[in-house]
């Protein structure tokens, strides 16, 4: 029996994983804008302004750029700043 | 002695810090969210909001308009007498009853109850009750919910009753 260990090495260093770490920090700032608008959007919104299709509409599209955004932080950190996982097999 | 510290702190490691603040910050407003649909208004206590069915000249006389109120549905009626807004849901079974303008009455048709639309008095049929009034006040050209005229209203009819 064994136990194999999935391991990350060092953080990739050159000029894209700068631009990535870069974009990551611009994303993230995004996503905490659109977290905010989202939320204060539905807490501040009244009942009969929150029923319409138009507010909903709205909540939508908040809610699928915070996906697309997320989606893109994630492929940035795993292309821009990870090396190739490698696997250490402990006995 | 050395006493300085080193604090070192990967990329990898403030991303990873970041997009748990970003889920963090995620969390506390859906939390937020969930809490205000629970606890939706203060009316349900008795107390009185404030919250805009239309502008007045929306309902012209004899016209009527659909709102949510404390998540029940209700209707809002132009009278000869003025504005008038009741709870729709039937207080027989739960339907909705809703304008019925060549009979003048606000009608139920799951069993043919029927209501005067200025008192929301049962006219006729199998309701036991009349329909709920709720306060409402004009101003600013706007028509305001208040609160139900019955603060016990809410509690006396079933969760689901009338929730479109």
């Amino acid at each position: 029996m064994h136990i194999e260990k999935i391991e990350y090495g060092h953080e990739k260093t050159g000029l894209w994983s700068q631009i990535a770490f870069a974009l990551i920090i611009l994303l993230t700032l995004a996503a905490v804008v659109i977290t905010g608008n989202l939320f204060w959007k539905i807490l501040s919104s009244d009942a009969p302004t929150a029923s319409t299709r138009t507010f909903i509409e709205d909540v939508g599209k908040l809610l699928a750029y915070l996906l697309f955004d997320l989606g893109a932080i994630i492929y940035l950190y795993v292309k821009g700043l990870l090396q190739d996982e490698y696997v250490t097999t402990l006995e | 002695m050395e006493d300085k510290i080193t604090f070192t702190i990967t990329r990898r490691k403030l991303t990873e810090i970041f997009m748990g603040l970003v889920a963090l910050f995620f969390a506390g407003g859906a939390t937020a969210s969930i809490l205000k649909y629970l606890w939706p208004a203060t009316a349900a206590k008795g107390e009185s909001v404030e919250i805009k069915i239309a502008n007045a000249d929306e309902v012209p006389m004899g016209s009527v308009k659909k709102f949510m109120f404390n998540g029940k549905a209700s209707v809002l009626l132009h009278m000869p007498a003025g504005f008038r807004a009741f709870g729709s849901v039937c207080t027989h079974l739960g339907c909705i009853a809703y304008w019925k303008e060549d009979e003048n009455i606000l009608f139920c048709p799951c069993h043919l109850g029927k209501f005067d639309p200025n008192t929301g008095a049962v006219i006729s049929g199998p309701p036991p009750s009349p329909l709920p009034a709720i306060d409402i006040v004009v101003k600013d050209g706007a028509v305001f919910a208040l609160k139900w005229k019955d603060p016990n209203y809410v509690k006396t009819i079933s969760f689901y009753a009338g929730a479109a």
